[in-house]
């Protein structure tokens, strides 16, 4: 059973991350990690998804303000 | 996490109430519960898996019906009432979990789940968890996908084996299982949650860009694609379901005809059985007419003495004929020899001519001849008739009619025997199969063929349909990058969020990858060592894993070893959950039922030295013949912090003693 849960995942998702998206900020990979660890077993998808949505949104409304 | 307690009442074998305290101090983490088979050994392990998930498995993983669950003395008694309870301590916290089955209002005797209702409590340090947020506390210390790890049961090592076969389903099953329990649906989620607001950005992007002048031809396109992929996407949510229930049937299909394996067998058995007696019987008609044609014949062997002493007696007769005949013979030949010696008168030895008183002899000698010869006298036909006589009583005499009999009476004895032995077993037989109908069970055979076709059919469907997605996925990115150069689409929130979740995705993607080549890495490492650790062969360099984790022996030259016994599949299973709860995260409890049936006692103390430091808790649940006796005990007593034994007191009452 399970007490904590060592993180070779989000060790390979922010290695991944450095190479396929270097602009997107760290915080953001670690934010939809955790939402998506926390769900893992989740039988369904739906707050997983709305959960990514919001920090995507978020990061894009940020990503915008900080162009204008 | 740590258990701490577990109660039950009226639980299967379990009539009243049983409790088990769980070790708790660090160094002596071992509790052993002795059991024979059939006395509630899984049980136990069933108690543990219904009080956290509300389900138990009977044999082959079956689930067991609800109704089934209630101690059935106790229901029978009028108990109306199932309780299991487990108190433990996670992430610092003291949790209490019950779970409770009440018969429901006007059922007497449970007879299907529906007659029972299930009520579920949970507390956390003293305050109660409302029961809509009970499953999400238990996945965050001991999810269920991952529970076959740590609530084990020995009936499921063998299943390990199949993770060695290339494209087995069972083995690509357990292999979810494991990644699983290893945390990668953490980024197999996440890559498929992107994914899905990738294509709702896209759909976005589509809308965008025909609002954009000059992009309005790309963009009905870029949304004509959208909508194909949706399409293709919706078939194959469709086909996926249709393969789902085909593949689900066909394994149920396979269990059914494993069960009537038997009978099959049995079977085959009767029908051979049936050609045996009708041989038998045939054999006994021959045997029947054969005694009753010898029966006709006894006579002969009450004659026969008498006829024995009729044939010496004609024998002796025709001798002294034969006799009588070889003297007449001799005396002809000589009265030949004396006429021929009279008629020429020359000494038939020196030739000399002969004198007159030697011949007046020789005369005197061929009368005295011819007078013997003429008193031997010649009776031919006497001696025909006793020939003939002869040749008679021999084909009478010497039959043994009573012998043959004997026989013949020996033979049906036996082969009455045989028959009645025969029928029997066919009685037996038809018994056994008597409820199964044979035809039946060849039409499940076709059956489960049609539905393999079907499966095959759709499985090249789902193929074929995830193709066109990719394809799809192409041409929608080749048309994006072609109204790239736009710095409206550029900077439309579609395009900008689209952009994002590509890279989103593409990261997942490859982590997904990495993590699982880290992940088979960091479980070879740790099965391995565990094998070292527990096998008894030292010249082994250690285990090698596949893509689906399953794992092969190395020799001492880093070949692979492809024969192996019972008893080392047995060590390998074992080195791969010592290897996973290593690799994916800290030990907690084990619970093993009947984990060590194939091993020999070298290895069996070596696991037994080993497996109380691969977890922080370990809880066994064996036979007499699985830990025997001081020796096995010797190498955990100092780990040792428990020690039970189940006593039946009736075959539907079992009761747990304090060692």
């Amino acid at each position: 059973m399970i007490d904590t849960i060592k993180d070779m995942a989000l060790e390979a998702l922010l290695d991944a991350a450095r190479e396929e998206a270097p602009d997107l900020p760290t915080e953001l990979i670690k934010a939809i990690y955790q939402v998506e660890k926390i769900h893992q077993f989740s039988p369904e998808d739906k707050a997983a998804i709305d959960a990514l949505q919001k920090l995507i949104d978020e990061e894009l409304s940020n990503f915008q303000r900080g162009n204008q | 996490m740590k258990l701490k307690r577990l109660s039950m009442h009226n639980f299967m074998p379990y009539k009243g109430d049983a409790v088990l305290e769980f070790p708790q101090d660090e160094s002596r983490n071992t509790l052993i519960v002795f059991g024979d088979n059939m006395r509630g050994k899984t049980s136990l392990l069933n108690a543990i898996r219904w009080t956290f998930y509300e389900y138990a498995y009977g044999r082959h993983l079956r689930q067991i019906p609800l109704h089934l669950l209630p101690n059935r003395e106790a229901v029978n008694e009028g108990a109306r009432v199932m309780e299991t309870r487990i108190e433990f301590e996670a992430n610092g916290s003291q949790y209490d979990l019950r779970r409770v089955a009440t018969m429901k209002n006007l059922v007497a005797k449970p007879e299907r789940p529906e007659d029972i209702q299930v009520d579920t409590y949970m507390q956390k340090d003293g305050a109660a968890i409302p029961g809509n947020e009970i499953d999400a506390e238990i996945n965050q210390f001991a999810p269920e996908q991952v529970s076959r790890f740590f609530l084990f049961d020995g009936e499921l090592l063998q299943e390990y084996e199949e993770l060695l076969i290339e494209g087995s389903e069972q083995g690509k099953e357990i292999k979810k299982e494991i990644e699983k329990v290893l945390g990668v649906p953490a980024l197999t989620n996440g890559r498929d949650h992107i994914k899905t607001i990738l294509k709702q950005a896209q759909k976005q992007q589509s809308i965008d860009a025909g609002k954009i002048k000059g992009l309005e031809g790309a963009a009905e396109r870029h949304q004509q694609w959208v909508a194909k992929r949706e399409s293709f996407e919706n078939d194959l949510v469709k086909l996926q379901s249709l393969l789902d229930n085909a593949r689900n049937s066909r394994l149920t299909l396979d269990d059914e005809l494993e069960k009537v394996e038997k009978i099959y067998s049995q079977k085959s058995k009767l029908d051979s059985s049936r050609s045996r007696g009708k041989e038998i019987e045939e054999e006994i008609k021959q045997k029947t007419s054969l005694r009753q044609q010898l029966v006709g014949q006894t006579w002969r062997d009450l004659l026969e003495p008498r006829l024995i002493l009729k044939r010496e007696s004609l024998l002796q007769e025709q001798q002294r004929f034969n006799d009588l005949n070889k003297e007449r013979n001799r005396i002809q030949l000589r009265i030949e020899q004396t006429m021929q010696y009279l008629a020429n008168l020359i000494c038939p030895t020196c030739s000399q001519s002969l004198e007159a008183s030697k011949r007046e002899a020789k005369e005197m000698e061929l009368e005295q001849l011819k007078f013997q010869l003429h008193g031997l006298g010649a009776d031919d036909s006497r001696l025909t008739d006793i020939a003939l006589q002869i040749r008679a009583l021999n084909k009478v005499i010497g039959h043994g009619v009573g012998d043959r009999l004997s026989d013949v009476d020996k033979d049906l004895a036996r082969f009455e025997f045989d028959l009645s032995k025969i029928e029997n077993q066919i009685e037996e037989l038809q018994e056994e199969i008597k409820e199964f109908d044979t035809d039946a069970i060849m039409k499940m055979r076709s059956r489960r063929d049609g539905v393999l076709k079907d499966e095959a059919r759709l499985n090249a469907d789902v193929d074929d349909r995830k193709s066109k997605i990719d394809d799809a996925d192409k041409e929608i990115r080749i048309l994006s990058q072609r109204m790239q150069p736009d710095e409206s689409y550029r900077g439309a929130r579609g395009t900008q969020m689209a952009d994002m979740c590509e890279k989103l995705y593409a990261s997942f993607s490859l982590s997904i990858e990495r993590l699982r080549e880290a992940l088979r890495q960091s479980v070879e490492t740790q099965a391995s060592k565990a094998f070292k650790a527990m096998s008894t062969q030292t010249a082994y360099q250690g285990l090698r894993i596949n893509d689906n984790y399953g794992l092969t022996i190395l020799d001492q030259n880093g070949s692979e070893v492809l024969l192996r016994s019972a008893g080392a599949e047995q060590i390998v299973a074992l080195s791969l959950i010592a290897g996973l709860s290593h690799a994916g995260r800290p030990a907690g409890p084990v619970v093993m039922d009947t984990p060590f049936g194939r091993l020999d006692t070298k290895h069996r103390k070596n696991i037994l030295g080993y497996l109380p430091n691969s977890a922080s808790q370990l809880i066994l649940f064996v036979h007499d013949g699985e830990i025997r006796g001081s020796d096995d005990l010797n190498v955990l007593a100092h780990r040792i912090g428990g020690q039970y034994e189940i006593k039946e007191i009736s075959p539907t009452h079992s009761v747990l003693v304090q060692r």
